[in-house]
């Protein structure tokens, strides 16, 4: 009786969620992968096997949002009561016993890559490792192929006569992927309204309604276990594979920009004279590209070509300083070339409204396996 | 005559001005090293040369080095080799240094020279305070360039930091002096090991101080930091007789100098020597250099030392290298409301008006303007 009840009870919560258009920002990251895909409202059902290109493409989800957790929880100074107060509420999302399996049959080998490149990062960063320069370059590497994997399902939904249910419905598989190359190709126009639906889909797709619901319902208790200064990052938290190492703000959270790899960046191109700037200045502008492309797979021509120029400029700026006034204005460098390869504003993640920052908080602060940090956590202290 | 070979080796691809290069080095030998100045605080003695700088009064063997390693006697005089030639500049926040009340927001010309009179298991900038001028990439930067380029990009201050600035005292004096001819304030962020005399001279153009306050007990202090405890008290008192601004940070290490009694012993002797008004901020260690086994302070141990500080007295009481903690903002004493809201080196709102707390009108001691 009291599980009937209990039955009816979400259900009625479930019909309250569908009309509060909150959970929105929730997916923050996959939202960059699904960028520019048509919104679609069928969610698959977790205890349903989802079929094997799904499947993968939750698996990838899954080990994005993992990441970002746990660089989160290793970031936010938590200490051993808020630690305590979180366990019973991380627990509650693990005994969802979702199936984010890691362990699936890669639908190609380039996914298994992906995938192992991103395995063996939650590893060092589980143990709380520096991470190697080689396995940061992979790790770039691997989220490269990622967003162009993404593009092109998102290309191949725009075929003519396409048509799909579940997750290809804007994720086409492989075997439809158009070929040759793709940078030019813009993928269908979303609007805010849609980024919002999008994101829902996204959180849906690993903890379905059930555990959607879970996270809605539990956000205000874990929003009171926050100081209002650890609140704050969530107005902002974006998923972030590499942890952030902002030298200009610690406080800042989520994909850094501002680390000392791109004053590294801006040495090198003050390195070159005027001649060899224009010879070999694509060479330093095509990664851009590449990690607006990673950052925004759906990213138009029109709009990348914008932050280009304006980083180009900033980078040319930096090239006139003398070796005193550089030292003096790198970090402004930094951040005038982040404000410049920003895409907030374009895809809609710029204004986080407070129950969309408490559900992102749930979601990343309860992410299943959270339960176990806490628990260490409170051993050590 | 062998630091020749050396310094020509060490010589970087940074010259970046003329500037007073061939006045200094009309004044000093040749071969010691490109740019150095004499030594202001010296005793010679049949053994050799005595330091007065620092507490370490390292005797000094012709062509030897101090602990410092910026002090070197050259046919029985003493120079400053570090003098001129900073590793490390930057433009900083100065909540960075960290100080809270003194100018918010404003930035400060930060710089430091290779060296140190400490030996620190726990240091962040052993790469360059633990060797000499010899082993870092140095710039050519002299005082009156220092004080061109802080005016240049708007900074309000320059910040010896970073490394030790006791152990280029002849350069942080005379860029000092500059500064103050051209409007600019003087921090000195140290870990307050120097002797009374140079300490009292060099006050009269320091505007505001961080001591590093690193434990409160000598055998810590000279294990963990290779320093001596009651120098640094005496230090305090003096520059709040100089009138310097100050502030204290105090790392709490754990297995070091995370005891709360000793911290509580700490907090009342500032109290009762008159440093209630001076905000005191707890800072969260990192695995780092030698203590690369330990594991970061746990956030309830600065929590615990934060609350055991408002208990003594302390007035102002702040928790460092912890992104997220309460205790980053500055709370009105009389009225607890906050005052100053910061987001790491960004302040959100400061309701301090004309030096008083907006809400309840309680002064809120500092430099504010």
């Amino acid at each position: 009786m009291r599980l009937l009840q209990r039955k009816n009870k979400r259900r009625m919560e479930i019909k309250k969620a569908k009309f509060i258009p909150v959970l929105i920002l929730a997916a923050v990251l996959l939202i960059c992968f699904a960028f520019t895909s048509k919104p679609h409202f069928t969610i698959k059902v977790i205890n349903q096997k989802p079929d094997p290109w799904e499947e993968q493409l939750n698996v990838l989800n899954n080990l994005v949002m993992q990441t970002s957790s746990i660089n989160l929880l290793h970031g936010l100074s938590l200490s051993k009561e808020q630690a305590q107060r979180l366990i019973p509420l991380a627990m509650q999302v693990d005994q969802l016993n979702l199936n984010l399996s890691l362990n699936t049959t890669y639908y190609n080998n380039e996914l298994q890559k992906i995938c192992n490149t991103y395995k063996n990062l939650i590893g060092e960063l589980t143990q709380d490792k520096d991470l190697s320069d080689t396995l940061k370059n992979e790790v770039m590497r691997a989220r490269e192929k990622h967003s162009e994997i993404i593009k092109r399902s998102l290309l191949a939904t725009q075929t003519p006569g396409y048509h799909a249910d579940g997750c290809r419905e804007c994720h086409a598989a492989p075997e439809q992927f158009p070929s040759g190359n793709i940078s030019g190709k813009d993928t269908r126009p979303i609007t805010p309204e849609d980024r919002k639906e999008i994101d829902l889909a996204h959180v849906k797709g690993l903890f379905g309604e059930e555990g959607t619901l879970l996270l809605w319902n539990l956000r205000d208790q874990v929003d009171e276990i926050l100081t209002n200064e650890q609140k704050y990052v969530f107005n902002q938290f974006r998923c972030c594979l590499i942890p952030q190492e902002d030298v200009s703000n610690p406080g800042i959270f989520g994909q850094s920009f501002v680390t000392n790899e791109w004053i590294e960046y801006f040495r090198k191109v003050r390195q070159l004279n005027d001649n060899e700037w224009q010879d070999y200045k694509s060479l330093f502008i095509i990664p851009l590209a590449d990690i607006l492309e990673a950052k925004m797979p759906g990213i138009k021509k029109k709009d990348k070509q914008k932050m280009l120029d304006e980083a180009e400029k900033v980078i040319t700026d930096s090239r006139k300083l003398d070796a005193v006034d550089f030292e003096l204005q790198k970090e402004n460098l930094c951040v005038s070339l982040s404000n410049a390869l920003k895409t907030d504003l374009l895809n809609g993640e710029a204004n986080r409204q407070p129950e969309d920052r408490k559900f992102v908080a749930a979601l990343f602060l309860l992410y299943p396996g959270s339960s176990a940090f806490y628990m260490k956590l409170c051993g050590q202290q | 005559m062998h630091y020749a070979g050396i310094a020509a080796l060490s010589i970087s691809g940074l010259d970046v001005f003329a500037g007073d290069k061939k006045n200094i080095a009309m004044n000093n030998p040749a071969d010691i090293w490109k740019w150095n100045t004499p030594a202001h605080y010296y005793t010679k003695t049949e053994k050799g040369i005595v330091c007065g700088l620092c507490p370490n009064a390292c005797l000094i063997t012709l062509n030897g080095k101090g602990m410092c390693r910026t002090r070197v006697n050259f046919k029985n005089e003493l120079y400053a080799i570090n003098y001129g030639n900073p590793c490390s500049i930057n433009s900083d926040p100065i909540e960075k240094k960290p100080l809270y009340h003194f100018l918010p927001q404003s930035t400060a010309f930060s710089l430091a020279t290779a060296g140190c009179n400490y030996t620190c298991l726990n240091c962040q900038n052993w790469q360059i305070s633990q060797v000499s001028p010899f082993d870092t990439q140095n710039y050519d930067l002299f005082p009156k360039e220092i004080v061109a380029y802080a005016l240049k990009n708007n900074c309000k201050s320059i910040a010896y930091t970073y490394t030790e600035p006791v152990v280029f005292y002849e350069y942080v004096y005379d860029t000092a002096q500059l500064a103050h001819q051209e409007g600019l304030k003087n921090l000195f962020i140290s870990n307050g090991s120097i002797n009374e005399a140079p300490l009292r001279k060099l006050c009269k153009y320091l505007d505001a101080a961080n001591i590093n306050l690193k434990s409160f007990k000598e055998d810590i202090y000279r294990k963990l930091n290779g320093g001596k405890l009651a120098t640094v008290k005496k230090s305090l008192k003096i520059f709040k007789e100089e009138g310097v601004w100050l502030e204290i940070t105090n790392l709490v290490v754990p297995g070091w100098t995370d005891d709360l009694d000793m911290i509580k012993e700490m907090c009342d002797w500032l109290y009762d020597e008159g440093f209630a008004d001076c905000p005191l901020h707890f800072s969260r260690f990192f695995p780092t250099y030698k203590l690369t086994q330990l594991p970061a302070t746990p956030i309830d141990t600065l929590n615990k030392a934060h609350d055991i500080a408002l208990a003594a007295g302390i007035r102002h009481v702040y928790i460092g290298n912890v992104p997220g903690t309460e205790y980053d903002d500055t709370y009105c004493p009389k009225c607890k409301k906050k005052i100053i809201e910061r987001r790491g080196y960004t302040i959100l709102s400061n309701n301090i008006k004309d030096g008083k707390c907006g809400f309840c009108n309680e002064k809120i001691n500092g430099v504010w303007k």
